[in-house]
């Protein structure tokens, strides 16, 4: 059975294409045959997130357009296994897709994927609505932050009403120490605010800037950071794991050390 | 330099950043402006205060969202003398 999933939250720069990277490749790395699609056209990342920009011969509007087929637009990253990314146009606009094209689109591509992963644009335009379109299951990113928030409010409400039922919360970029002196919303009241189950929390955490300097996910690596993505990919496959926030050491040493300079 | 009419209270501010959260919530799923929303909440303090001895803030919106439909509850703290602590869902009230 394949499953549809779009990764979105309104607004942009909280963590999408990132968070859309890594839990395709560590679904990869859990054995299934999982497809990326880049749906923000005019402004394709998720490529260059991938490490994959070098290797674009067609994309997305391609493909709908009927230019080439899908196997030829399709990118196998050599890198993991079972793991392939359908990149987005550059030079076209939004209105270059419809939701329709999408829905078959995706629809098409369930027969050779377990799952379909698609990085949503920032907005609730056009674009939105292309990403959602053919999607059963939404993972809304957001950080702690109240204009994210409130976004990632609205956004719930336009998948709600798009009929997409199962919806879960990923929080990025969170700082624990402003979350312990009470100068950022925790988890618990983030979570009572948007009212959907938790998949996932990150901090901000020097390794995905680093990764994304070489184009390298951080699934699946053997730290804190690669195992808590792998598990937001176990628990997308079912599994039923308390959510934990992974850490950044860095900072937690230099913590430790500005608590121990202060004496 | 001008001195500016913000707070600029650096306190705690989470808690601040939920509370705004959910007046913004309950605003945008009854279309009514803040002020509206103040001025609702007198009214009902001032018919309610006709029967119990309650005050402006005593009165509490909160948003409940269920499968078919969103409710807006009101509750009202009625004074210690009558009643306990705060219940429950009093904690979850703007
Ligand atoms: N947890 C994190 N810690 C540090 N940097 C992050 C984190 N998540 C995302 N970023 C950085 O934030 C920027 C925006 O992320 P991106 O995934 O492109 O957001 P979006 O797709 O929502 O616009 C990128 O430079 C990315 O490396
Ligand atoms: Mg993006």
């Amino acid at each position: 059975m394949s499953e549809v999933i779009v990764v979105t939250s309104g607004k942009g720069g909280v963590g999408k294409t990132t968070v859309c990277a890594n839990i395709g490749s560590g679904l990869a790395l859990l054995g299934n045959k999982v497809v990326l699609i880049d749906t923000d056209i005019g402004l394709r990342n998720l490529d260059v997130v991938m490490g994959l920009e070098n290797r674009i011969i067609y994309n997305l509007v391609d493909v709908v357009e009927g230019s080439c087929r899908i196997k030829q637009a399709l990118i196998k990253d050599k890198r993991c296994e079972g793991l392939f990314l359908l990149p987005s146009a550059q030079t076209k606009d939004k209105s270059a897709v419809t939701p329709e094209q999408m829905k078959k689109l995706t629809d098409t591509l369930r027969d050779e994927f377990d799952f379909i992963l698609l990085d949503c644009p920032a907005g609730i335009e056009q674009g939105f609505r292309n990403a959602i379109a053919g999607a059963e299951h939404a993972v809304v990113v957001t950080t702690p932050e109240v204009s994210s928030i409130r976004d990632a409010d609205r956004v719930i409400g336009l998948l709600e009403a798009a009929g997409i039922t199962k919806k879960e919360l990923l929080i990025n970029r969170i700082r624990p120490e402003l979350v312990r002196r009470g100068d950022m919303m925790s988890l618990e009241d983030i979570g009572e605010i948007l009212e959907i189950p938790m998949i996932g929390a990150f901090t901000d955490h020097e390794e995905i800037v680093i990764a994304g300097n070489s184009g390298e996910p951080v699934a699946g690596r053997d730290d804190s950071l690669g195992q808590a993505f792998m598990e937001v990919c176990r628990r997308l496959m079912g599994e039923e794991i308390p959510v934990t926030i992974p850490e950044d050491k860095k900072h937690l040493f230099g913590r430790i050390r500005s608590i121990l300079n202060r004496k | 330099m001008k001195k500016t009419g913000y707070a600029q209270t650096a306190h705690q501010t989470g808690r601040i950043a939920k509370m705004r959260l959910r007046q913004m919530k309950i605003a945008e799923a009854t279309d009514c402006s803040m002020e509206e929303l103040e001025q609702m909440k007198e009214e009902l303090a001032r018919t309610i205060s006709k029967y119990i001895n309650i005050g402006n803030h005593d009165i509490h919106l909160y948003l409940k969202r269920g499968k078919k439909a969103t409710i807006l509850v009101s509750t009202v703290t009625l004074p210690s003398s009558l009643g306990d602590e705060a219940p429950e869902i009093m904690k979850r009230s703007s």
